[in-house]
């Protein structure tokens, strides 16, 4: 197995000290960071296919995860000075008064692993925060998540916000009770079911 | 509804209200008939709707004396929406959730969670779940995750696991006042608040909304009341289900993937 694979199958396996290795090694041998960089988004692709497929549950992504994360550490200085950086931002958080940020924080990882740059503004986030996000940082999308439907109706009052702001963002939303339906009654430009599908989403929303 | 004798109420409930359902029926005449689901269902809001309907189907059929069907739910992550009877009326309570029967009033949980927006509740069918935050369910957790990862990996996982209880701030206990003594649940939440470093209420909740439910008084004002066809669909205010009629279409939730109603 060439050690661009194996760096890919470490991730997918949420082999840390291994992927870390891998990077740390090939960066010192010159290998091009991009191609770095390509093996450890298939990793976590892969991984969320599995997610999605239900081949593996939310432990196995966090796990997975970390092992991108750290590699990530080591190389996004490089892919810094080689002017390869994110094409696109995400603005994601939980909604006001929603506290349950786990499949929140499962997508932000998954966004990052798919070569996004993901502003996170945590959980419990006001519509007017979300507002000010959007316009300082010029994302193009703004995800959101609800896992209580006693919370669903800050969404509905977020994307009013980022509207009456002006903004052209789009807008994407997510979590346990909320389905297509609501996506399109609140006028919310996207829906996903899981963290895989967010990822998707993302990527068709940015080259729509 | 008017009380009328002639008219016999069947409940449906989920196993977190057991306790309360047991103590309340008591006082029911005629006596309802009580089908108890499982709790947890609402985790996979479409594994709740597909029990929920084969309960209804199963009491109309069943219980041809029944004539009212009382659904001791809320809409428990929209897993309660969809669901309708053939032949008997049905109602349940404008409500989220169990917390909302327990404080008996919906008002009166949306003001206290908008003040304390870092609660989590404790209740004698809860506490009965083995899995409140507290010492108990890390130890439980922990030991699940041990089977599964390395140590390493395991502790991140908890670390992760105990990271969302951190953005709680308060354990709050209710009950009804039916479910016999309850000061060994009271300590046992203020035992979990300690160690979760949380602050500790005790709340004396309300049993007529569910009281009135299984007796079948039921008002359009605290309950959704559904002729047979109709079924209840989630709306974002202060109504919380308002009924529909045709076709109800159910969405794949994140939750469900895996599941489909046979």
């Amino acid at each position: 197995m060439s050690e661009l694979a194996e760096l890919t199958e470490s991730i997918k396996n949420g082999k840390r000290k291994i992927a870390v290795k891998i990077v740390t090694e090939e960066l010192e041998k010159n290998t091009d960071a991009g191609e770095l960089l390509a093996a450890l988004v298939e990793g976590m692709d892969i991984v969320g296919q599995r997610f999605k497929n239900n081949e593996i549950f939310v432990p196995e992504v966090l796990i997975a995860a970390r092992a991108m994360k750290e590699s990530m550490t080591i190389l996004e200085p490089i892919l810094v000075t080689a002017g390869i950086k994110p094409e696109h931002k995400v603005v994601i958080g939980t909604v006001k008064g929603d506290l349950h940020d786990i499949g929140k924080n499962l997508v932000a990882m998954m966004l990052k692993g798919a070569n996004f740059e993901v502003i996170d503004l945590g959980s419990d986030v006001a519509p007017d925060a979300f507002v000010k996000a959007a316009q300082e940082s010029g994302a193009e999308i703004v995800a959101m998540s609800a896992l209580l439907t006693t919370t669903m109706p800050s969404m509905r009052e977020t994307v009013e916000a980022l509207k009456a702001a002006g903004l052209s963002t789009k807008t994407m939303i997510g979590g346990a009770p909320v389905t297509r339906q609501y996506a399109e009654e609140i006028g919310a430009t996207g829906f996903a079911a899981d963290a895989a599908t967010a990822v998707d989403m993302v990527r068709d929303l940015v080259s729509a | 509804m008017d009380g009328n004798s002639s008219r016999t109420v069947g409940v449906i409930a989920c196993g977190v209200l057991e306790r309360e359902l047991g103590a309340l029926a008591r006082f029911v005449e005629p006596a309802p008939v009580c089908v108890v689901l499982e709790q947890g269902l609402h985790n996979e809001p479409e594994k709740l709707r597909c029990e929920l309907q084969r309960a209804i189907f199963a009491m109309e059929a069943e219980h041809p004396d029944v004539t009212d069907i009382a659904l001791l739910y809320g809409i428990c992550s929209r897993g309660a929406e969809g669901v309708q009877a053939d032949r008997c009326r049905m109602a349940l309570p404008r409500a989220h959730d169990c917390i909302t029967l327990l404080l008996g009033c919906r008002q009166l949980y949306k003001e206290y969670v908008a003040q304390h927006p870092g609660t989590y509740w404790y209740s004698p069918g809860w506490i009965d779940t083995g899995f409140q935050p507290g010492p108990g369910r890390y130890k439980k957790k922990h030991q699940e995750y041990l089977e599964q990862f390395d140590e390493e990996d395991a502790e991140y996982l908890m670390e992760i696991e105990q990271g969302w209880m951190q953005k709680y701030n308060r354990a709050a206990y209710v009950d009804v006042g039916v479910t016999g003594d309850p000061e060994p649940d009271i300590a046992f939440t203020k035992q979990c608040a300690e160690w979760l470093g949380w602050d500790m209420d005790r709340l004396h909740g309300d049993a007529k909304l569910m009281q009135d439910l299984i007796s079948g008084n039921w008002d359009d004002e605290r309950y959704l009341v559904l002729q047979p066809g109709e079924w209840p669909k989630f709306v974002d205010d202060d109504r919380i289900v308002i009924a529909a009629t045709g076709e109800f279409v159910p969405e794949k939730s994140s939750r469900s993937k895996g599941f489909s109603c046979q």
